[in-house]
């Protein structure tokens, strides 16, 4: 009798209590993210338009129609600049201010206040506020440069498809490195003083024990600021769609908004979760062959 | 590093000038002038033409109960995952996680399907949910790596006076794990009030658009008005602005908290 209740309460403990706790979360959760993911997954393989009522199963043919579509290599292909670009600008500057911040210097706060300020706005003012910079005639970049007589390199810059997505990319740039200035910062003052005194010791100057011990030392860090900046590249929408809404032309689509146009504007509802899906499947791969390579690295360290 | 402070805070010194200029001043002084005389007009266009004043509203209705409702819920989820040992613990922590990789576009076509055929298109509820659900895998990936540092003699203790899980979730745990909930408090605000696709998909009309929407479609409604433009766009941003600066220290905690233990 008395070893059936401890059984009893068992159950409760590792099977009830959990449920219960776990119910409102994981549904809510399940229903509305896993569940239309694998309806996206489903749709894919149909002819549905989001209109009619009735659709088919037609196997491969949206994705063998999205590989044979020029606007989806385009698409990837500026996804690709924006995460090379990420990786070069806001990743080295991120990293350039968290030192300058870490020197203790007079007014950090404030400085770490201006750097992280636009990481708290919504896209949708980052896009209006830039369309203002990148204004061709009355617009801060070009009007500054015919005050000081280079209008020579005066640009459309968010009009000229050659330049349009580094225009983008550089907007996207000054959102985010704040974000990798605090993490950075994060990771310069967990390490210890005394590793660094130590190196000092040895004779290693300002630059060395940076090099060689300090940079090192925030590998893990470095894995979260690359794996992050990896998954926006390949998610960005917003900024875009305020901004140029893939134009002039296409010069500027990326993945998420060509789905978006493909499904909400054209009606190709299921060629466009095709085109979600793909997106999702780089996104997966990319980060999965990054984190394990890394870990690999580490264990081989 | 005054220089680069300086050129990051350039665009934000041009929206919050142009803002105030009327556009006969924009179209000859251009962006770096200051305005020759305050004009709040294009606030006042905004506001009242534009309707500004209820899109906020809107934001604030939408975005209060999202926050707050995402982080019981996960903080209920957080519990069990930390705190109990249980078969299955790590697949659904996993799933949770697998969350953070999710471009919101796979979801896109059958949630909107969804939305409509459970009649809650273009209501508030709509965003609600999908907020709710959207910011589970962050909540929970911090709740539960917080809970998890708590030391377990304390709730070994708890129960040996016969204390429930739930007293002791919501009597020694919640408690304890205050200063994280904050931090996430801010930042599903931020999260939330930012959003635009959602808002953009799951609502049309006056009925429950959010502010970003709004100013979205300001923008295409006045294309050269810059004035009337960044008025728009401050309104939009001045409470996750106020927000920021109020609770800066949390913010950055936040981050580091969100990142560091992946």
């Amino acid at each position: 009798m008395k070893r059936r209740r401890i059984n009893l309460g068992n159950i409760g403990e590792k099977v009830i209590t959990p449920i219960i706790f776990l119910l409102p979360s994981l549904s809510v959760y399940l229903v509305f993210t896993f569940g239309t993911l694998i309806y996206s997954f489903v749709l894919s393989f149909t002819d549905y338009d989001g209109l009619s009522s009735r659709f088919n199963f037609i196997g491969l043919a949206n994705y063998i129609k999205l590989f044979k579509d020029a606007t989806f290599y385009i698409a990837l292909k500026n996804n690709v600049i924006w995460a090379a670009v990420s990786l070069i600008v806001p990743m080295f500057l991120g990293l350039f201010l968290a030192v300058l911040v870490d020197r203790k210097i007079r007014g950090e706060n404030i400085f770490k206040s201006i750097f992280y300020l636009p990481q708290t706005l919504s896209f949708v003012v980052i896009g209006v506020i830039w369309s203002w910079v990148y204004e061709p005639t009355k617009g801060i970049i070009n009007s500054t440069l015919s005050a000081i007589g280079l209008d020579s390199l005066a640009q459309q810059w968010i009009g000229d498809p050659g330049l349009t997505i580094y225009s983008l990319v550089l907007t996207g740039a000054w959102q985010i490195t704040g974000y990798t200035m605090v993490l950075y910062l994060a990771g310069l003052r967990s390490i210890s003083q005394d590793v660094i005194e130590a190196s000092r010791i040895d004779g290693a100057n300002n630059w060395q024990s940076f090099w060689y011990v300090v940079y090192p030392m925030l590998r893990n860090i470095r894995t979260v600021v690359i794996a992050t900046i990896i998954i926006n590249s390949f998610k960005i929408f917003d900024l875009v769609f305020t901004m140029t809404q893939g134009g002039p032309g296409e010069a500027s689509n990326v993945l998420a908004l060509f789905m978006y146009k493909e499904a909400f504007w054209k009606f190709r509802m299921s060629y466009g979760t095709a085109i979600s899906v793909i997106q999702f499947l780089i996104i997966f791969i990319v980060v999965a062959v990054y984190l394990s390579r890394t870990i690999r690295q580490e264990g081989e360290v | 590093m005054i220089v680069l402070a300086f050129m990051f805070l350039v665009p934000i010194y041009g929206s919050i000038v142009t803002s105030f200029k009327s556009i006969e001043e924009i179209l000859t002084e251009g962006f770096w002038s200051l305005p020759n005389h305050f004009s709040f007009e294009s606030y006042v266009e905004a506001w009242q033409l534009k309707n500004f004043g209820r899109y906020l509203l809107n934001s604030f209705i939408i975005t209060i109960p999202s926050v707050i409702i995402s982080i019981l819920v996960a903080s209920l989820a957080a519990y069990p995952l930390s705190r109990i040992k249980f078969k299955g613990q790590n697949i659904i922590f996993f799933l949770f996680v697998a969350g953070l990789f999710l471009p919101p576009q796979i979801n896109l076509l059958p949630l909107y399907k969804f939305i409509n055929m459970i009649g809650l298109y273009d209501t508030y509820w709509a965003l609600i949910i999908v907020h709710v659900a959207f910011g589970q895998p962050i909540c929970v990936f911090i709740l539960r790596n917080f809970f998890i540092n708590i030391p377990f003699e304390i709730q070994e203790a708890a129960k040996m006076d016969g204390c429930s899980n739930f007293r002791i979730y919501s009597r020694i745990i919640m408690p304890l794990a205050k200063p994280v909930i904050a931090v996430l408090l801010i930042f599903q605000f931020t999260w939330v009030w930012n959003d635009f696709l959602w808002g953009m998909i799951l609502t049309q009309g006056e009925n429950a658009r959010p502010v970003t929407v709004a100013l979205f479609n300001l923008q295409g409604m006045y294309v050269v008005e810059w004035n009337i433009q960044t008025a728009g766009a401050n309104i939009t941003a001045i409470p996750t602005i106020v927000v920021f600066l109020l609770f800066q220290r949390y913010f950055i905690k936040g981050i580091t908290l969100g990142a560091v233990k992946g």
